[in-house]
């Protein structure tokens, strides 16, 4: 069944068919809560809380093409909600990761400096403003297009480049600098040797 | 896309793993809130053809029809909201003292205001003497002032409302010189006093004598105790509330800007004097001083 059908047939209160919504949108919207938020048991509680105004919102879609980015607001909204009120967010993840060696996928770096160039981007995107970290997430993670974004948070598409932009300038930085360190670091230790 | 684009992508998607999730288990759970959500949701709805919101709204539209009709068809209801309408009105005034205070809102037929009437007049210390029951000399010149006129006033120590005060601001102006229309308010405390003002240049101050019984000393952010030859008086720095004009009169029921002014005081023989100036001018606590002691001086 397409999707068009699957949200058609939601819209009428066929709980089966939203079972069915539920398992193609789970994973991406738990991904998305649990990137904003920062901790499982949180994410879990906004999947919730999204699908049930989901359920009982999807008779309100006039076209049912524009489902993702109407579920995807809802998501967003619910994590900035929720999230602001623990103020905690992305605590756990970037704890959760401190050990989680990655197979390396370039050879131009050196294995150790990209497992910590990561970690230190990880520890950046926390401290990223909600509305950038958002942008990047949905760009990322989600893999929506900057007009699909400023659809799901209902502002001009300027907005979601300059947000993007923003928020890639300042990881950016981060990692040049991060890099810049290692190599003065590495130069001093050769010169010491 | 760039390596940074690619090392974004990697870190947010390596950040979740959903593996340990249990996506039926998670649903069953939802299931049974939608389906207990939707027995409540189906007890309300089941009054929904009511449409609740358009009978309140119509309910609402009908009591203001009602209302509306009644007003315009009797004369005793369209008086009864004019005395509504007019028991809340309010006006703005100036409540506190010292560095304490604040704008309040109060009702305009709340007893609070204290009121005089005053005109210049060409009669001369001796004959105002006579009128106000103190004497109370202005010499012509003043540490280089000069007198521009003298006024004589009246004024009421009983506190009026805002709204009788247009009514008894006729009577009491012609109360200032006829002593029948005088004696007519009694009931109201009048009392007579009389001011002086002079200038030099662009600058203008103002002495009035008030009898002592009838004299409130001002509410001041700061007093300062100073000598006037050998009677103590203060310089105190005040404020007043400036109100824009109406008709010629102070709108109350505006709220108004408030000002810093300074003025000084003092009580000689049962006779309480103060000297201020414009607000705004530049007058300083020093010419206040020399001109009280100047114009002291010339007093009987």
């Amino acid at each position: 069944m397409q999707l068009n059908d699957i949200v058609n047939h939601c819209r009428m209160g066929d709980l089966e068919c939203f079972e069915e919504l539920y398992k193609l949108y789970y994973n991406k919207a738990y991904g998305t809560a649990y990137i904003i938020s920062g901790q499982k048991n949180i994410a879990e509680d906004i999947v919730q809380e999204a699908f049930i105004i989901c359920y009982r919102s999807i008779k309100h879609i006039k076209n049912p093409q524009t489902f993702n980015t109407w579920f995807y607001r809802i998501v967003v909204r619910a994590s900035w909600r929720i999230t602001k009120k623990q103020k905690n967010s992305y605590v756990e993840s970037f704890s959760a990761n401190l050990d989680c060696g990655d197979p390396v996928k370039s050879n131009e770096y050196n294995p150790f400096d990209l497992i910590t160039g990561k970690l230190l981007i990880r520890q950046k995107i926390q401290t990223l403003k909600l509305p950038l970290k958002t942008v990047l997430i949905l760009y990322y993670y989600n893999d929506m297009s900057v007009k699909e974004i400023s659809k799901v948070l209902d502002c001009f598409e300027g907005t979601v480049k300059s947000r993007l932009f923003k928020a890639r300038k300042i990881l950016k930085k981060e990692l040049s600098s991060y890099y810049e360190d290692v190599g003065k670091s590495l130069d001093l230790m050769e010169g010491e040797a | 896309m760039e390596e940074l684009d690619v090392l974004l992508k990697d870190i947010l998607e390596e950040d979740v793993n959903t593996s340990d999730r249990d996506i039926n288990n998670n649903f069953l759970k939802l299931k049974k809130i939608l389906v207990k959500s939707n027995k409540k949701r189906d007890f309300w709805f089941s009054f929904s053809c009511i449409d609740f919101k358009r009978v309140v709204t119509i309910a609402v539209c009908s009591i203001l029809c009602a209302i509306t009709i009644l007003i315009s068809s009797s004369s005793t209801v369209r008086a009864s909201a004019l005395n509504a309408l007019n028991g809340i009105k309010t006006i703005f005034v100036v409540e506190g003292s010292g560095n304490d205070v604040k704008i309040v809102q109060k009702p305009a037929d709340e007893d609070y205001f204290t009121i005089s009437e005053g005109y210049n007049t060409a009669k001369s210390d001796a004959e105002l003497g006579e009128i106000i029951g103190y004497k109370v000399m202005y010499p012509e010149t003043l540490a280089g002032f000069d007198l521009e006129c003298r006024a004589l006033h009246a004024a009421l120590w009983k506190k009026l409302s805002y709204d009788s005060i247009p009514k008894i601001r006729q009577q009491l102006n012609k109360a200032i010189v006829n002593q029948q229309e005088f004696s007519k308010l009694a009931g109201y405390s009048p009392f007579r006093f009389v001011s002086g003002s002079y200038k030099k240049g662009n600058k203008s101050i103002y002495i009035y004598a008030f009898p002592e019984q009838f004299s409130t000393p001002p509410d001041c952010k700061k007093a300062e105790e100073i000598i006037i030859g050998d009677i103590k008086g203060f310089w105190c720095e005040t404020i007043f509330a400036d109100y824009p004009e109406k008709a010629g009169e102070a709108n109350m029921s505006v709220k108004p800007d408030i000002e810093d002014t300074s003025l000084l005081y003092w009580v000689n023989n049962n006779v309480y004097y103060t000297l201020t100036s414009l607000a705004g001018d530049d007058f300083s606590k020093e010419d206040a001083v020399r001109l009280a002691s100047k114009f002291q001086a010339a007093q009987p």
